[in-house]
């Protein structure tokens, strides 16, 4: 065999097993979002069920840009967090259960997105260390209390591994590039990666807003 | 010979990878998330002077790009110029929020109408 042949079918399984990340598996059923199409989101600071204290300010910390990026107004999520504190509302626990005709008088946002962290950080394990992030992700409507969207935002990388699997080598590959350049604490990227996934997934992402260009004139 | 092999596929997987990730973005980001991290994480490193210094590079980063100023960055930065005291400032930044971005306003006429209020108790 010759080595050109032999090349292409290491390249093949790759190319198929890449290209089957990209896409998702069943339809998401969007009547409820069409029928609402909210312009604007407000993030109310997320629900904590791991045990990293300062998980659901970090990843509050990601949100943003992934949903304007959509095509959405994003409320500015300091300002609401502050501005929740400030109206008695001292925790994220609080914060989610404010009533949602209250969120449209003050605040005048269409659609809320409630999120739950369940798993964050990273834990060490016998020759690995593995760094999670996954989370709950659920758009409301503000006027209808309609559910519009739901989806988990989940990513995991480890250390240490990586000697039998491609995929997971070509992945460290790139990550320790990455590492490099940025700070210690791997979870606001991972994080990042997790959103994008979730909110652009082509089968069941979320749907453009309308600041999207390609939108524009729907 | 296997070195080499193994440089092409990891170069082919980042090409690969970067053709599912590559898009355009519709704004210029800048420091704003990573201010919004460190302000809670590391308050130290993140006190409103240096935000508003920042986050006005950004601003003028942006613009030089052609690129809208992001949603929440306007506001943001009033809320930062209402912590240092500069109300005229404070007032700009959220009008020009409101003006990039209408579906704003409830909530920044709210805060506006507040610190009207807080200021006329003090006269």
């Amino acid at each position: 065999m010759s080595n050109s042949i032999r090349l292409c079918l290491l390249f093949l399984p790759c190319i198929i097993l890449i290209a089957s990340g990209c896409a998702t598996t069943t339809p998401y059923d969007y009547t409820a979002f069409k029928k609402s199409r909210p312009r604007s989101i407000v993030v109310i600071p997320p629900m904590n069920n791991s045990i990293e204290v300062n998980a659901p300010y970090i990843y509050l910390s990601t949100l943003t840009r992934p949903l304007a990026e959509k095509g959405y107004y994003v409320f500015p999520v300091f300002v609401i967090d502050y501005f929740l504190k400030e109206n008695g509302l001292p925790t994220p626990a609080e914060m989610n259960g404010i009533p949602l005709d209250k969120i449209g008088e003050h605040i005048g946002a269409d659609a809320v997105l409630y999120v739950s962290i369940e798993d964050w950080g990273q834990k060490y394990q016998l020759i690995q260390s593995v760094t999670k992030v996954h989370a709950t992700l659920k758009l409301v409507d503000v006027k209808s209390g309609e559910l519009l969207w739901d989806s988990t935002a989940i990513a995991q990388e480890s250390s240490g591994d990586g000697g039998s699997d491609l995929i997971g080598m070509l992945v460290m590959a790139v990550i320790d590039q990455v590492l490099d350049s940025t700070i210690a604490d791997p979870t606001p990227r991972l994080a990042r990666q997790a959103n994008n996934a979730a909110i652009d997934s082509q089968l069941r992402g979320m749907l453009d807003g309308p600041y999207k260009p390609s939108n524009a004139k729907e | 010979m296997p070195m080499n092999l193994w440089r092409t596929l990891a170069l082919l997987g980042i090409f690969l990878m970067a053709g599912c990730a590559t898009k355009q973005e519709i704004y210029y980001w800048g420091e704003y998330e990573q201010l919004i991290h460190d302000a809670y994480i590391k308050p130290g490193s993140a006190d409103s002077a240096t935000q508003i210094e920042k986050l006005n590079a950004d601003i003028q980063k942006a613009e030089a790009m052609g690129k809208k100023v992001a949603p929440g960055i306007y506001a943001h930065l009033g809320f930062l110029y209402a912590v240092e005291g500069k109300d005229s400032q404070s007032k700009a930044a959220f009008r020009q929020e409101e003006t990039l971005y209408p579906e704003s306003t409830v909530f920044i006429e709210g805060m506006l109408n507040r610190a009207r209020q807080n200021e006329e108790k003090q006269l």
